[in-house]
């Protein structure tokens, strides 16, 4: 076990950097609140190779792991970059799983995009594959599969707008590959703009039923709470850097306001926030790669972690801030509704909490 | 520097491992299956597995010849955090039997005192947030001045 970045993984985060510092996202996301359209990001993703991230080599890809591509999203979390990835990584992972080659390829070379339609994996409680319902939180059944058609929805479905490609995880777990023009989609974003969403209605889509290994539809649910967790770091990071660099340069009765315990101690938690969902963020590497039983506790347990220490994150900035941050001429805000929207989908924190104390509660029945 | 919250941080890799207080819940069943009592749970286990994964991201810059600073200290507040927390809820699932208990009783005793050892919450923030951050210190009135002056300079000020 090593736990620290490669040369190589140091240099996919700056080249990743490097490469989305060529648009203003932030100011574009600011933009996009008055009407404004958000830059289309996706050649920037095409050249530097991020659709194909999880795709095998064979079919056009570049094969990395989840950490590679959880590198990826520190650095798009960071500057709110809206890249339709969400959704792509996982369904690509899913298609290039079940050997589906010519789709594949077109989604590893960008040429089309897909989008996961997720479902959450039956719990020590629950049987069903279950999905995110479009108000309140009483999970609904993932569509159903019979006779080479899908019926069902599924509601807040990341970047499910404009897929060419959906692969939906159906009600017995296992996954099928529709068009994007055979399924209803009604775009859902609301509340943060840099988040595209959907909700899909399955009227009878016809579909191809993928052929996977037993925990590939899972595998991809913890994908998602990953990559969710590794965008919400590269937040943090951000929001710790200004609001420190605030705290020094802001004085009142003659100090700077970073020397008042009361701002310096909560600057410190949004750091231990930040901390310890790091640590978290190398283990659902390193289980994705090399533990893939404890995927499931790693990948929730930093999503639960990046999630509140987002949400803490985000609030203690506008705070630290004063009256400045709490006005839209400041990043501020953008970050706070990033950090709300997103620990409420896929799901939400709350059901990665409870996922954690599943899997450890099984692991000690199973032991017992 | 901080040799008492890295010495804290090698020992709680292995020493607090949410594995220890899974079964004590297991002794009453239904209340695995209470949304809170999960809630509670799934928490202050992350926070376990975060201390035991930052212990190791902390042996592999050691290994690499690293100096570690005072982020570790950041380690011992969150064990503190996540100890009380585990404490109380084993003791709100077993009910004052758990408070005898002679693991959980002493657990749920120990970390108020425990907070202060190796540093006091308050002043390890302080460390991490000058050392760490960069933040500038609280004015000290002390900074400089003989301790034989300094308690007349304490009586002038009161």
């Amino acid at each position: 076990m090593n736990f620290a970045l490669s040369d190589e993984q140091e240099f996919l985060k700056e080249a990743a950097r490097g490469a989305l510092s060529r648009v203003n996202t932030v100011a574009a996301a600011r933009e996009a609140l008055d009407g404004g359209a958000l830059p289309d990001l996706w050649p920037i993703a095409v050249e530097a190779g991020w659709p194909g991230l999880l795709v095998s080599e064979a079919n056009g890809g570049a094969e990395l792991s989840v950490l590679e591509a959880m590198l990826v999203f520190e650095e798009l979390g960071r500057v709110l970059a809206s890249v339709p990835l969400l959704g792509h990584l996982p369904a690509s992972f899913l298609l290039d799983r079940a050997g589906a080659a010519a789709v594949v390829a077109s989604l590893a070379a960008g040429e089309s995009r897909a989008a996961y339609v997720p479902a959450r994996p039956p719990t020590d409680l629950a049987d069903g594959w279950t999905v995110d319902p479009s108000i309140g939180l009483t999970r609904a059944s993932a569509p159903a599969f019979a006779g080479g058609r899908v019926h069902g929805t599924v509601a807040w479905v990341p970047d499910a707008p404009g897929a060419e490609h959906l692969v939906v995880v159906v009600d017995d777990g296992r996954a099928v590959h529709v068009q994007g023009e055979d399924a209803s989609v009604q775009a859902a974003t609301l509340y943060d703009e840099t988040r595209a969403l959907g909700h899909i209605t399955f009227d009878g889509a016809p579909a191809t039923l993928l052929a996977l290994a037993p925990g590939d539809t899972a595998a991809a649910w913890y994908i998602g709470q990953a990559l969710l967790g590794a965008e919400a770091v590269g937040a943090i990071d951000v929001a710790l850097a200004a609001s420190v660099a605030y705290a020094k340069e802001r004085h009142t009765f003659g100090r700077a306001i970073g020397s008042y315990q009361a701002v310096k101690h909560e600057l410190v938690e949004m750091l231990r926030g930040l901390d310890n969902s790091r640590s978290l963020m190398y283990y659902a590497g390193w289980a994705a790669q090399d533990k893939p039983d404890e995927f499931p506790l790693a990948a929730s347990a930093f999503r639960l972690a990046a999630g509140k220490a987002f949400d803490h994150a985000a609030r203690a900035q506008i705070s630290v801030h004063g009256g400045i941050g709490a006005t839209w001429e400041h990043d501020a805000p953008l970050y706070f509704r990033r950090a709300q929207l997103s620990r409420r989908l896929l799901g939400g924190t709350a059901g990665a909490a409870d996922r954690v104390a599943g899997e450890l509660l099984t692991a000690a029945r199973q032991a017992a | 520097m901080n040799r008492r919250a890295r010495n804290s941080v090698a020992s709680s890799a292995n020493r607090w491992r949410a594995d220890r207080f899974v079964h004590a819940l297991l002794a009453d069943e239904a209340r695995t299956r209470d949304p809170e009592t999960r809630h509670r749970f799934g928490e202050l286990a992350t926070e376990f597995l975060a201390l035991r994964f930052t212990g190791y991201r902390m042996l592999t810059s050691l290994q690499r010849g690293a100096i570690p600073g005072a982020e570790g200290a950041l380690a011992k507040v969150t064990t503190i955090k996540a100890a009380i927390a585990a404490g109380d809820l084993i003791c709100d699932v077993l009910g004052p039997a758990g408070l005898s208990d002679e693991r959980f009783g002493e657990l749920v005793s120990d970390m108020p005192g425990l907070k202060s050892a190796g540093g006091t919450e308050e002043i390890l923030r302080n460390m991490v947030g000058e050392r760490v951050l960069g933040l500038p210190p609280e004015p000290r009135l002390d900074k400089g001045v003989p301790f034989s002056e300094l308690r007349a300079k304490e009586k002038a000020l009161a």
